[in-house]
């Protein structure tokens, strides 16, 4: 064979005129190759640039291993040295780089506004320049110097508020206050020096930099809110995390309310983008699948429409092979005219989604940039796609002999023998749907792919619906469990009692304050689907108050007994574990541990866990009035001889030893129930060592032996910081405390607040303005938080939701017009086909309703099959969705709303008797020699 | 008494890419009842198109035809279409049967469409099958049946209206020649008893047979004198 | 050597009423620059004859040998062989209906090489001229009438120049006059050196052939054409 003869001229014009011929077919073909090279490009440029952008921006010599956040302990007295605690645990421990940020909100505003606007004031522990893990790098100016009232400001914050270098801003200085209620907080002008570009934050459009102590100047803060530590590698990382935590709780005064171990070679970054990146990937091979199913459809039909020119070519002296090359050659240019476009569109399209998604998950998208495997991907399967799918029907149909093609008179082949056929035969069943059924089975090639292609647009759409439709729900039933509508977080563990004063004495519209904790702890076995963490989030509240309204699946919880302890979890928690009502969970959080028992299983699309305030508080160490020892000093009642009271101290065994004990020996932690007295005590009581002293507290009284007599040192007074009498009684801290009944611990104290407003369903706006109040005030009084408007949150968290199921929807409308133009293409090319049978219909006396329902029901039937068959595809398809998409995956369980199948059989319906009543119409009209006469 | 076909003047132009054809030239053409006729001419001559005018599926651009009292001229194809059903019965090459449909539903489906014999439809479809001799392939479809079978359950599906003419365009042309002749003596029982046939035909024996021959050519009728013997063996 | 031999060709059809005998030991022998026409009634295995000597069609017995090539093998490819071998003049003429005529005639060029690739358009348009339709040319074949349709099929069928010209009723659709001088450009064809066959049901015309045979009973007989009748069974 000459190779050259192959494709020739005649074989180009061939192509042409075979694309001529059929405009519209060719059109609907290379729309359908469009969409489907759109949707690749799109999405997967989408997908590729926020990971390129997330993989150049985030390095992973930059990223934390193990990441503490922590407050400070409520005894610890400001100033704490925050550097010189860090300087501990970095000759402590063997990691390669500790360093620690302080993050607080702040407030700001433009000069000449009135309002201040809440911001995060962001401060590294090194200087800017020499920040190893998660800095902010330098775009413009130059990083802001200490004490020269200087900041700097993120980029995306930069864009959003329109600042720049050398614009003036105004602040409120928090730190100038330290709860004086007289004096009013100070304002001052700061200037911003910088902009940085910070990818590693949460919240970039409102964060802005400064020096530490220009931040705690600012923000008026006591510690560290974070220390991150790198290790030589991960699973040294892993090995020293709990040393690590260890070390921060006993040398520091600071409490770990979580920690974190990432794998910075793993980071939640580029993994949540991966899954999103996952999703829209499936949704582009979705609908390149359904376009390449239409291509299958219409060059099958194409090839047998041609049997007899392919036979007339083949006698010409074309091969088969060069035959092949003519439809594959058609089929490449419809291919071409869908890529072309489909790539020119798809390239900015795949920019602006990338741009658009980057929002959600903090990916800064800077300049336009292409994505050359999105570009690649969409020619590559927008040819490839094409060619592969008509390789099958091109080589059948190039297979048929010269003679079978041209002796191929009257119509077409028909029925013969075969399961169909004999059961056509014997069913009583009209004899239009006989036809009908008859017509279907025998174009079954090509008719199930047309059901194919039109069932999986149909099931995604009926999938992608009911998802929607199940998420709105889940909303709805969220919003109402929770009767609270804003939340504050103070820097400063503050007593409830004096908030709630502060907050029901000055500010409107509140209703009520109610104590809560909030921490995330580690859940033994729990891994949490959300990005980012594997804790358990655990919300301590008021167990008694009615806030939060459980609807439970299991277990009574709080409501016969609000003291109850036990921990009530969420079905999302449970069913991973595994556990029911009556089992215990094991809760660690830092280095403590904690096993409770789950009392109640909620019904909540959250992995969240509820408990008593208080012993969620005890158990974190948010405790208040615990007892130090050697600061401990307080009154007793004694005998008569000392006038009925005496002052006790309690020291630890350290201090104790250094005593100078003139008579006996001094007590230690083995014999509590000896006391020192001092010489003047001693002497007012007149007792001596090895009496016995009775001395009580609140009612309870003790006897204790006196193990010795001392006398008061000079460096006594300098160690306590009260004023010391002669008289006093030296006890072991821990018997003190017992005979107070003090708890060790000290009483537990909220971590945050809820607040319930007057108005019971408030607008979010509302809410923000009951948040500035109780700001202000706060404010006032030098109490600093972070303020969260649960109302807005869960209007985002409906945005969110709203956002990504309108993108599934426009992707499953345009699969189900893809499907639809599948449909017609193969019912309009049935006509064509079947002109002769419409004739011989007429022919013997069919008038044109007949011939319309003949089409009709063939159409319906169609339909109801495609129906039937996406049932089950759109539920599996649904499961799918819901288990790639990280917003829904792991809360919601998928199932299909009755409503959802009903709209779904009468769209398909709809579709399906459009599409073949037109055809039909077309040939009703025309007399039966016009319909012959067609081609 | 009438004729029962009746043709004035009857012309037809097609307007094609390759310039306006006149298929039909003024023709004028009576057929009585009881007539059994051949009509015969050269291909392209116009006599598909003839016969096409007087079975009403095609129109005539000029001119006027009227069958059975019958006039065609201004009917909707509906119409057309119910009015064949029930008064001529159609063979033509091209118009097969139903390949979705078993022989015996093939010939059922015109009483269907007529809405006639009700009750009786699946008996008297029999009985035409057997008329014609095609009662062994009833419950067969049609691409498991020889050509000659085919038509012949074609010419039962036209009878079972007993319609008052039957036209045909080679109804014996894929016979061999002994089936073919049990179907000329089953038309001539036919017109005997009073229906009216009109065949289109290049058999040349089959045309000398009947009664009457008309010859077609360039779009018109050619006076019998002229009529080409060659067509025709009698 | 004749140029054409078929010795007993027989060919069965199966079909679901049985087995149908279309030819029944059809010998024959053609010599080079012989012009011979097949008469005989629709439905005779005029075609099917024909269908065997292109190679189109396959014999259940016998063989077909053209130019030393012996095409009844059932086993050969002989796509290319017959392109530059044999033109066809197929009955329903089969022009492919989206290339212009020209184009059309063209195509048989393009697929069997014989021509130089510069030479093919002059060629194609030489040969409609000769035709009578050269000012169709660039028109699509729905755009000719009947008879102009029939004379571009047969000069696509001698595009190739080829040694054997088959036509399938190559003149049903010509007004006597033209067809009569297609029978005469076939013989002055013939007397060139190409051998044509010709089939048909028209006695008329074929006494323009130098040779008749009619196909009857499946075999090749003599005919005398001056009696107007012959018996049918």
């Amino acid at each position: 064979m000459n190779p050259r003869s192959s494709i020739n001229l005649s074989t180009i014009r061939q192509i042409w005129g075979i694309l001529m011929a059929r405009k519209g077919r060719t059109a609907l073909v290379a729309i359908s190759i469009f969409i489907g090279v759109l949707g690749v490009v799109t999405l997967i440029s989408a997908s590729d640039i926020l990971i390129s952008q997330l993989e150049s921006d985030i390095k992973q010599s930059e990223l934390p291993m193990i990441q503490a956040f922590i407050r400070a302990e409520s005894e610890a007295k400001p100033p704490i040295d925050n550097e010189a605690h860090l300087e501990t645990l970095r000759q402590q421990s063997d990691a390669t780089e500790i360093e620690a940020q302080a993050n607080y909100p702040f407030y700001w505003r433009n000069p000449g506004e009135e309002r201040f606007d809440e911001a995060r004031l962001f401060a590294f522990s090194e200087p800017f320049s020499e920040v190893d893990m998660e800095p902010a790098s330098l775009v413009k100016g130059e990083y802001p110097s200490a004490g020269e009232n200087e900041l700097a400001v993120e980029r995306r914050m930069a864009e959003e508020r329109d600042l720049s270098v050398g614009d003036s801003v105004e602040v409120r200085v928090l730190g100038a206050v330290d709860g004086d209620d007289d004096q009013e907080v100070p304002t001052e002008t700061w200037t911003i020096s910088a902009i940085v570009f910070h990818p590693y934050g949460q919240q970039p459009d409102s964060t802005m930099f400064a020096p530490m102590e220009d931040a705690r100047y600012l923000a008026n803060f006591k510690s560290f809110s974070r220390i991150s530590a790198r290790y030589r590698d991960f699973s040294t990382a892993e090995e020293s995390r709990d040393s690590f935590l260890q070390a921060i709780a006993d040398q520091t005064p600071y409490i770990v309310i979580f920690d974190i171990a990432e794998d910075p070679a793993q980071n939640t970054f580029i993994q949540s983008t991966q899954d999103y990146a996952n999703v829209l990937t499936a949704l582009a091979i979705v609908a390149l699948a359904v376009a390449a199913f239409l291509v299958i459809n219409v060059v099958n039909a194409l090839v047998i429409e041609q049997r007899e020119e392919i036979g007339v070519m083949k006698s010409l002296g074309a091969t088969r092979l060069e035959v092949f090359l003519i439809y594959a050659g058609v089929v490449a240019v419809y291919g071409l005219i869908g890529v072309i476009p489909g790539v020119i569109i798809g390239m900015p399209l795949g920019y602006q989604l990338a741009v658009y998604i980057g929002d959600f998950i903090n990916a800064y998208i800077t300049d336009f940039v292409l994505s050359p495997l999105g570009i690649g991907l969409g020619i590559g399967l927008g040819l490839a796609v094409p060619i592969l799918s008509a390789i099958l029907p091109v080589y059948y149909g190039t297979r048929v002999t010269i003679l079978e093609a041209m002796t191929n008179l009257g119509i077409s082949d028909g029925m013969r023998g075969g399961p169909i056929a004999r059961f056509l035969k014997r069913a009583p069943l009209h004899t239009n749907i006989k036809q009908s059924l008859g017509n279907i089975s025998q174009k079954q090639w090509r008719f199930a792919l047309t059901v194919l292609a039109l069932t999986i647009a149909t099931a995604a759409f009926m999938g992608v619906s009911a998802l929607f439709i199940q998420l709105d729900d889940t909303l709805q039933d969220t919003l109402g469990t929770f009767d609270y509508q804003a939340q504050i977080e103070p820097n400063e563990l503050q007593s409830y009692d004096e908030m709630e004063s502060l907050i029901r004495n000055n500010v409107g519209g509140v209703e009520t304050v109610y104590p809560g904790t909030a921490l995330a702890v580690e859940a033994e076995g729990y891994v949490s689907q959300t990005a980012g963490t594997n804790r358990l989030f655990v919300l301590g509240i008021e167990t008694g108050s009615g806030l939060v309204d459980f609807d439970l699946e299991a277990g009574t919880a709080w409501q016969d007994d609000p003291d109850r302890e036990g921990i009530v979890l969420t079905t999302t928690v449970t069913s991973q574990l595994d556990k029911e009502v009556g089992d215990t969970i094991v809760l660690r959080s830092a280095s403590k541990q904690l096993e409770t028992e789950i009392i109640g299983i909620a019904k909540l699309p959250l992995g969240t866990g509820f408990m008593r305030w208080q012993t969620l508080s005890s158990f974190a160490g948010f405790t208040a009035g615990a007892p130090t020892p050697n600061q401990y000093l307080t009154t007793l009642s004694a005998p008569e001889q000392m006038n009925g009271q005496v002052t006790a101290w309690g020291v630890d065994q350290q201090v104790a030893a250094s005593l100078p004990v003139q008579d006996g020996s001094s007590i230690s932690a083995d014999s509590p129930d000896q006391v020192l007295l001092s010489q003047s005590a001693a002497k007012q009581a007149e007792l001596s060592v090895g009496d016995t002293i009775t001395l009580g507290a609140g009612g309870q009284s003790r006897d204790y032996t006196i193990g010795g007599v001392f006398s008061i040192p000079d460096q006594l007074q300098q160690q306590v910081e009260e004023d010391v009498p002669e008289e006093i009684v030296v006890f072991y801290w821990e018997e003190l405390a017992t005979l107070e009944g003090r708890n060790l611990d000290g009483q537990p104290v909220p971590n945050a607040f809820l607040i319930a407003t007057e108005k019971s369903e408030p607008t979010s706006q509302e809410v923000d303005e009951v948040i500035d109040e109780i700001n202000s005030v706060l404010v006032d009084n030098g109490i600093t938080a972070s303020y969260q408007n649960q109302v807005q949150v869960t209007e985002q968290a409906s945005d969110a939701i709203l956002s990504v199921s309108v993108i599934l929807n426009i992707a499953s409308v345009i699969m189900a017009a893809v499907g639809a133009i599948g449909l017609l293409t193969t019912l309009s090319i049935a006509v064509v086909e079947r002109q002769r049978e419409i004739g011989v219909m007429r022919s013997v006396g069919a008038r044109s309703p007949t011939i319309i329902a003949q089409f009709l029901i063939e159409g319906a039937l169609v339909g109801v099959l495609a129906w039937v068959v996406a049932l089950p595809l759109g539920y599996g398809l649904g499961i799918l969705i819901t288990d790639l998409l990280p917003v829904s995956s792991g809360l919601i369980e998928f199932s299909y709303p009755p409503l959802i199948v009903v709209v779904g059989l009468i769209g398909v319906l709809a579709i399906a008797a459009l599409s073949s009543i037109w055809p039909s119409l077309a040939a009703a009209r025309k007399t039966v020699s016009e319909i012959l006469r067609y081609q | 008494m009438e004729p029962l076909i009746t043709m004035k003047n009857v012309s037809k132009v097609y307007e094609t890419k390759a310039g306006p054809i006149h298929a039909l030239r003024g023709v004028d053409l009576t057929v009585n009842e009881g007539e059994f006729v051949a009509i015969v001419g050269p291909s392209g001559s116009g006599k598909s198109t003839l016969i096409n005018v007087i079975t009403g599926i095609d129109t005539p651009t000029d001119g006027e035809i009227v069958v059975g009292g019958q006039r065609l001229n201004d009917m909707n194809q509906d119409d057309i279409a119910t009015w064949r059903s029930k008064n001529v019965g159609v063979v033509f090459q091209f118009f097969q049967l139903l390949p979705t449909l078993t022989v015996h539903d093939n010939v059922i489906v015109p009483m269907q469409y007529a809405n006639t014999h009700r009750g009786e439809r699946g008996e008297r479809a029999l009985a035409m099958l057997r008329l014609v001799g095609a009662e062994h392939v009833a419950d067969q479809y049609p691409a498991q049946i020889s050509g000659g079978d085919r038509q012949r359950a074609a010419i039962a599906r036209a009878l079972v209206n007993d319609p008052v003419a039957l036209v045909g365009d080679e109804p014996t042309g894929n016979l061999d020649p002994e089936s073919a002749e049990k179907i000329i003596q089953l038309f001539e029982e036919l017109v005997d008893a009073g229906k009216t046939i009109v065949l289109v035909t290049h058999d040349r024996a089959l045309a000398g047979r009947l009664p009457r021959v008309e010859e077609v050519r360039g779009g018109s009728l050619v006076a019998e004198e002229d009529i080409d013997e060659r067509l025709l063996v009698r | 050597m004749p140029f054409l031999e078929i010795k007993n060709l027989v060919k069965d059809y199966q079909s679901p009423a049985g087995e149908l005998s279309v030819l029944q030991g059809v010998n024959l022998e053609v010599e080079k620059g012989e012009f011979i026409a097949i008469v005989g009634p629709s439905g005779s295995g005029k075609t099917t004859l024909l269908n065997m000597i292109t190679a189109i069609d396959r014999p259940t017995s016998g063989q077909v040998i053209v130019d030393g090539t012996v095409v009844s093998d059932a086993g050969q490819n002989l796509t290319k062989w017959r392109a530059r071998n044999i033109g066809i003049v197929f009955q329903f003429f089969q022009l492919l209906p989206t290339l212009t005529i020209s184009n059309n005639v063209i195509f048989p060029m393009d697929y069997a090489d014989v021509h130089p690739r510069s030479q093919r358009r002059e060629i194609a348009l030489d040969l409609l001229e000769q035709y009578g339709i050269r000012d169709q040319a660039e028109k699509t074949p729905d755009m000719l009438s009947g008879g102009q349709r029939q004379r571009a099929a047969i000069v696509r069928g001698l595009a190739n120049h080829p040694p054997l010209l088959i036509g399938d009723e190559p003149t049903s659709a010509l007004d006597y006059m033209n067809a009569k001088n297609v029978y005469e450009d076939f013989k002055r064809l013939a007397d060139n050196g190409m051998t044509v066959i010709v089939a048909t049901y028209d006695y008329e015309i074929v006494r323009n052939a130098p040779k008749v045979l009619e196909l009857k009973d499946g075999v090749l007989q003599t005919v005398n054409l001056e009696e107007k009748e012959t018996q049918v069974a």
